[in-house]
């Protein structure tokens, strides 16, 4: 049987971290700008002071239900059936962002980096990396992430530096990009790409009480929207918003740009581990909590048999877009745009109906 | 037991998996393309010019490590195709190897390509092909890209593409050209804020005047030429030497050596070069300075009712290299005199070479860049349309220029003086 085990904020820090801002990596700033044009990276600070809110309410949510999941927390307030339907959509939110973020990850490799390798062979090797970390258990996750965080970090800080000469600072202008309306609206629509902070709900057994959730959120939160800024600020320093929009993986391609002379050049395979290992947390994490809540649903005891089954369901999900332009512009973008209503609106609902209600700890009181 | 089991299953998986994977190629099984030529087709759409290294011995191991086979030889390749990458195919049914575009430096395109209108065209499906690096050199070569790539065999500097790309970064001791990599080039051709602007090669013409009487006309502007046209015997058979402008995706006219270093000077990436001015005092001799941006052009754009007002002060300094009058332009009351007449020389080139842009409607200067900070939104900024506007531009030129040593010499003695 697996043990959840128990770990302390800096693990939770970088596994929130990594799993929220690895996205950053892929096709989403190119969709950002798309969107807001030079814009997008204080577009993003509204997206997390959106989360941030929602995080808020999440923190309140299980403060008034000491030592519950999010998912019991569904059950006291709506009853079982109502409680299992709102699991069920965290999980099939979760099962979502799992596939697009694996797929893209599989499309941005292969235009990039393995065009002959199939993305069923890829999705294979990611999941055997994923299904090793989740059979280890989330504590295993955890202290993994906090290893490399440091490294993780110190890779795109050299990245964002040595990008430094290409960066021109009237890419920022129009300063308002598409419009301060459209900038808001997008901002707002696009918290869900802080969405993965819910998961905190359901860890929170993992951790040292919700003094230490509280604290991991916030700073995670805080963490990720600096990333998220930092990279969003550099693409548009590194690209100019008309053909910044075209790119697959802008900062992957600014990466490749990055020349000082004959000596250092050709440096992209550092940022190969950065997106690499990121990935593999990132994905690592939301399969174990998607293990849990499937297991929790299903009243589990034991979640080490339904690892390779529904490691299984998500490779052959993650096949089912039929191609890139499917994935980013449909699947991915829907996740990023209404992404917000399943994993905040819940919470932030039950919340509501429990102050109604006054229904704690499973009685009204 | 069962642990064991699992080991031998896992190792007997990595050794599956790390081996290698479907995109694992040897360097043997391909050939690395140096450099790109592009034409307008005669018997498909592309001319497409590839120039391959190969290993001289190939996957011969028998003399593995001797220096002969370490040497690279060269090929050069062309080839009728309706598209780019259709052509890529067609070279693999001659070549064994696998081409590979992953250490391209250059990428050469005709005139005439250039001029058609449909560079946008062609250069679109080097941008989204992975294995072309956006920082790959363009140029753009007068007559055709298939000569200039053949030619560059001629260097005299073991590999072509590391002579050609050293080439390149000659520009930026002498102004004559600019560096542009695919990337700026492709951003140049979809700006709002800018137009693309590409180095100008071409193969060298056997122009030098051998006999003839001995020059007795005014001092020439040093690089008044385009490449190709320079009075020159022996070198290398290719040259670099002025830039190509464009309108979004066409080329619509040229810039000689001299006003390619105004241009230069404009946008604050002419590093230094050498000037040649004559004396103010005794016309029949000449004085060079080299030259240098002392700081970044100070740029100011305002606008009076939609015209836009540009006010450009670029600030220079430099040395003095020669005076072949004599005179004592080193005291502190002379020198003043060659400052004031490198000022007029650098006002009267910088504002000659933007009224020939505003001719032509293009801003290689990137005046845009300074505009766009007045513009709230995108919106607003494109409905206005910098590109077209600037030539309506009204253009205030001021430029400073200070002497800071004289080489050598601290001063001439008078009884150095030549006559007018």
């Amino acid at each position: 049987m697996i043990k959840d085990g128990k770990f302390g904020v800096h693990e939770t820090i970088a596994l929130l971290t990594i799993t929220i801002s690895a996205k950053v990596f892929f096709s989403s700033p190119s969709v950002v700008v798309a969107k807001v044009g030079t814009a997008g990276w204080y577009m993003t600070l509204i997206s997390a002071f959106v989360a941030f809110l929602a995080t808020v309410l999440l923190i309140r949510l299980l403060s008034i239900y000491p030592n519950k999941t999010l998912m019991e927390i569904y059950e006291i307030v709506y009853g079982k059936v109502v409680g299992k339907i709102l699991s069920l959509i965290l999980f099939a939110s979760i099962l979502i962002t799992i596939v697009a973020n694996s797929r893209e990850f599989i499309e941005v490799m292969k235009v990039y980096d393995l065009p002959q390798s199939p993305p069923s062979y890829l999705l294979i090797l990611l999941f055997l990396a994923v299904s090793v970390l989740a059979y280890l258990g989330l504590e295993t996750i955890a202290r993994f992430s906090k290893l490399m965080a440091f490294f993780l970090l110190l890779v795109y800080i050299s990245v964002l530096v040595l990008s430094m000469k290409l960066y021109e600072p009237h890419r920022l202008f129009p300063i308002l990009g598409y419009g301060l309306d459209t900038t808001v609206l997008s901002g707002i629509q696009r918290s869900s790409a802080y969405g993965e902070i819910i998961i905190i709900g359901v860890i929170i057994g993992s951790l040292h009480g919700l003094k230490h959730a509280k604290r991991a959120a916030y700073l995670s939160l805080i963490i990720s929207a600096s990333i998220i800024t930092t990279a969003l600020l550099a693409f548009t320093l590194a690209f100019p918003y008309y053909t910044g929009e075209e790119i697959t993986a802008p900062i992957y391609l600014m990466a490749t740009l990055i020349e000082y002379g004959e000596f250092i050049q050709r440096i992209e395979p550092l940022f190969f581990f950065l997106w690499n290992i990121s990935t593999v947390i990132s994905v690592a994490a939301l399969f174990y909590v998607l293990i849990i809540i499937y297991a929790y649903i299903f009243e589990l005891d034991d979640k080490r048999p339904i690892i390779i089954p529904l490691g299984i369901i998500v490779i052959f999900l993650a096949l089912v877009p039929q191609n890139i332009v499917q994935l980013t512009i449909g699947m991915v973008n829907m996740i990023r745009s209404y992404g917000w209503a399943f994993y905040f609106i819940p919470p932030v609902l039950t919340l509501a109906i429990a102050k109604i209600t006054k229904r704690y700890g499973g009685s009204t009181q | 037991m069962k642990k064991k089991i699992l080991l031998i299953i896992t190792i007997i998986m990595l050794m599956v998996t790390l081996t290698s994977c479907y995109d694992a190629r040897e360097a043997t099984s391909v050939s690395f393309v140096q450099m790109i030529g592009i034409d307008q087709g005669i018997t498909d759409k592309w001319r497409i010019t590839v120039k391959i290294a190969s290993m001289q011995n190939g996957d011969d191991s028998s003399n593995k490590g001797s220096e002969s086979s370490q040497q690279t030889q060269t090929k050069t390749i062309t080839i009728d195709a309706p598209s780019f990458n259709g052509g890529i195919d067609l070279f693999n049914t001659n070549i064994p190897q696998k081409l590979d575009f992953t250490h391209a430096s250059l990428l050469v395109i005709s005139e005439d390509l250039a001029q058609s209108g449909l560079m946008g065209e062609y250069i679109t499906p080097l941008v989204r092909f992975r294995e072309i690096r956006r920082t790959l050199n363009v140029i753009v070569v007068r007559g055709n890209a298939q000569e200039f790539v053949e030619k560059t065999e001629e260097c005299n500097q073991g590999s072509p593409s590391r002579a050609v790309v050293s080439l390149i970064r000659q520009g930026e001791n002498t102004g004559f050209y600019p560096k542009i990599s695919l990337n700026d080039f492709y951003n140049g051709i979809k700006s709002t804020y800018r137009q693309a602007v590409l180095p100008l090669g071409s193969v060298h013409k056997k122009n030098f005047d051998e006999e003839g009487e001995s020059y007795n006309e005014g001092v020439k502007n040093t690089g008044q030429y385009f490449a190709g046209d320079t009075q020159r015997k022996g070198g290398n058979t290719i040259e670099l030497l002025g830039s190509a402008l464009f309108v979004k995706d066409n080329m619509v006219g040229k810039l000689n050596g001299h006003e390619t270093r105004m241009m230069m000077l404009i946008r604050g990436e002419f590093k230094k070069g050498i000037f040649t001015i004559q004396d103010p005092e005794a016309s029949k001799w000449i004085i060079p300075i080299d030259t240098r941006v002392s700081r970044k052009p100070n740029l100011k754009i305002y606008f009076d009712n939609d015209r836009p007002i540009i006010s450009l002060e670029v600030k220079t300094e430099g040395d003095i290299l020669a005076i072949q009058s004599g005179i004592n332009y080193e005291s502190e009351e002379m020198i003043g005199i060659i400052e004031n007449e490198m000022t007029r020389y650098l006002e009267k080139g910088i504002t000659s070479v933007i009224h020939k842009c505003q001719s032509l409607n293009t801003d290689p200067f990137n005046f845009g860049r300074t505009a766009v900070k007045h513009f709230l939104t995108i919106n607003e900024w494109e409905k206005y349309n910098w590109n077209e506007k600037f030539m309506e531009a009204k253009v205030e030129v001021k430029v400073d220029f200070k002497i800071r040593r004289t080489g050598g010499l601290l001063r001439n003695s008078d009884n150095n003086v030549r006559d007018e």
